[in-house]
């Protein structure tokens, strides 16, 4: 149903075009559209360099024994894979999506403090190469595994050091971007935008974002005591001066735990644009969706100790996180059922973004039943810290937020850049990236149950089977990416101009009230809302 | 470069006042943690 045009429609869009150019225009930009982009594309980088991490992991457990790193640089691959994924990839793309559409969907010139959303960006510049630079420095990256437990964090080299700058200069640059997000959702929506009336993707960064107000400053308290720990004396967290190193696991899971639907409320919002576009039919039960999202992060503040029941804890705390954490399934499930029924009798095309769309239905949803089986304490204590541990979270971080970063990415590019993306090429990366990352993650499950702990460069022989899968898997996936960078730079040199609402379903004001591509400065008056 | 329509006076305070509200918010957080840790 995607439409092209080819003509010179949006001539009298022309005066909006005019922006500084040259590199000052990226440096001191103030502009919401600048700024998504710098985000964009910053991501993308970071989530190459992230892949080549996991490539690198998935080469040396392509068969037992030690072929290509030592344990040691094992041990860092994972540990920064994990910290670029979340906070260099996933995180900023969502960051740069929520500057892209969130002012144009409620009818808002631009953020509403645009000088402080540029510093939010090019801070997280430095943090990226503190991280990505502490691989080159005496006693290699931090190796603690993501998570950054003690006291091993507290025995390590500088790259700590360098890890602990890089986590508090992100939380800043989170922190400053949440409240610019508040603020312009809260006070700079269009005369007649409610907030019931607000797209799902507003709804879904405005409880993200005060998500991220409330565990950020947390993390940072985390860190803070790492560092005091490390520097100053203390020992909040060091056994050996009368710390305790379980307090800084649950600290950290506090916001650890919040975060990872800071990573995928976002989504939620995405394919709730998506599906109706794609299906022709109004969202399925729009308020069960707000309330779904408020639901999942309220909740999300309760179920921390469901990643440390091997610990040890009172049976009493065992079984509320238990139950806390199976509650999360109501939600989650209102979200599924609705999208379905919002597919229900729809017309329905299956461009990229549709595709993209249902497969993250059908994935998330594996991984969601993952994390229930997780959730039950007996079964956790027996495959805590094995494979089962690392496909769930894939099923829900890769098939759950990458592929709806994607099918974000495909749905609004016509908008971002005024051009058509090749579609033969889309639905290639889709079925590519679908089949490598299954082929990829779902042994991963049987590995985990076979008792394969994580975090380790060699195996016994009974895991080189699924092992070899998985490491295939993982380079169909990651060489499939490549085709989405394609695409991108193709598309944005291509001379398919897209109409500006090339999807018939959309309905947003991007779509309606909006040439593609968006001009520079958006709504010469505010849009109306009825 | 061509007009667009700016917040207005009252949405620009209103604005101001949440982000402080918030900003008061995190740094509250940031110190009620320390401050219970480092008793």
């Amino acid at each position: 149903m995607s439409a092209v045009t080819h003509g010179q429609e949006h001539a009298h869009h022309d005066d909006h075009a005019h922006h500084p150019s040259g590199i000052t225009r990226w440096l001191f930009t103030t502009n919401h559209k600048d700024i998504g982009t710098l985000y964009l594309w910053f991501s993308l980088t970071m989530f190459f360099m992230g892949g080549v991490m996991a490539l690198l992991i998935r080469a040396e457990l392509f068969q037992p024994g030690l072929q290509f790193v030592n344990p040691e640089f094992f041990n860092s691959l994972t540990t920064v894979h994990g910290l670029v994924m979340v906070f260099g990839a996933i995180m900023p793309a969502w960051v740069g999506f929520a500057n892209w559409l969130i002012p144009m969907q409620i009818g808002a010139a631009d953020m509403a403090f645009p000088r402080m959303n540029n510093w939010s960006f090019w801070l997280v510049v430095p943090a990226a190469i503190l991280l990505v630079a502490s691989f080159f420095v005496p006693g290699g990256a931090a190796a603690s595994g993501w998570t950054l437990y003690p006291p091993l964090i507290i025995q390590q080299g500088i790259s700590i050091d360098m890890t602990i700058l890089a986590v508090h200069i992100l939380g800043a640059s989170s922190i400053m971007g949440s409240i610019n997000i508040i603020t312009t959702i809260l006070n700079l929506r269009a005369p007649g935008m409610t907030l019931m009336k607000m797209p799902l993707f507003v709804w879904t960064w405005l409880i993200t974002a005060y998500l991220l107000i409330a565990v950020m400053p947390v993390l940072a308290g985390s860190v803070t005591m790492l560092l005091t720990d490390r520097h100053f004396g203390t020992s909040f967290f060091n056994a050996a001066g009368g710390g305790d190193p379980t307090m800084f696991m649950h600290i950290f899971w506090f916001f650890g735990h919040p975060e990872v639907y800071i990573m995928i409320l976002p989504a939620f919002g995405v394919i709730s644009a998506i599906i109706p576009a794609f299906a022709r039919k109004p969202l399925f039960g729009y308020a069960s969706m707000v309330y779904a999202t408020a639901s999942i992060a309220i909740l999300s503040f309760i179920v921390w100790g469901h990643h440390m029941f091997t610990v040890g804890m009172p049976a009493a705390g065992q079984l509320f996180f238990m139950y806390a954490t199976m509650l999360i399934a109501v939600p989650t499930g209102v979200k599924v059922f609705n999208w379905i029924a919002t597919m229900w009798q729809g017309s329905m095309t299956f461009e990229t973004p549709m595709l993209f769309s249902i497969g993250f239905i059908c994935l998330f949803t594996i991984g969601g039943f993952s994390g229930l089986v997780l959730a039950v304490t007996p079964v956790d204590i027996t495959i805590h810290n094995t494979y089962y541990v690392v496909a769930h979270f894939h099923y829900v971080l890769v098939s759950g937020a990458l592929f709806s970063l994607f099918a974000g990415a495909y749905f609004w590019l016509p908008k971002f850049t005024g051009k058509m993306y090749n579609e033969s090429l889309g639905k290639l990366h889709f079925w590519l990236s679908v089949i490598g990352f299954n082929i990829a993650f779902f042994p991963q499950h049987f590995l985990g149950l076979a008792g394969m702990p994580r975090r380790i460069p060699d195996y016994a022989l009974q895991f080189a089977e699924w092992n070899m899968w998985s490491s295939i898997g993982a380079f169909i996936f990651g060489f499939s990416q490549l085709l989405f960078l394609y695409n991108v730079i193709e598309c944005i040199r291509s001379n398919r101009k897209a109409a500006d609402n090339p999807w018939e379903g959309a309905d947003t004001l991007e779509w309606t009230h909006l040439p593609s591509p968006a001009p520079y400065h958006s709504f010469e008056t505010a849009p109306v809302v009825k | 470069m061509a007009d667009r329509h700016e917040p207005t006076p009252e949405q620009k305070r209103r604005a101001l006042v949440s982000a402080i509200v918030l900003a008061v918010t995190v740094v509250a957080i940031y110190v009620a943690y320390m401050l219970k840790f480092a008793r």
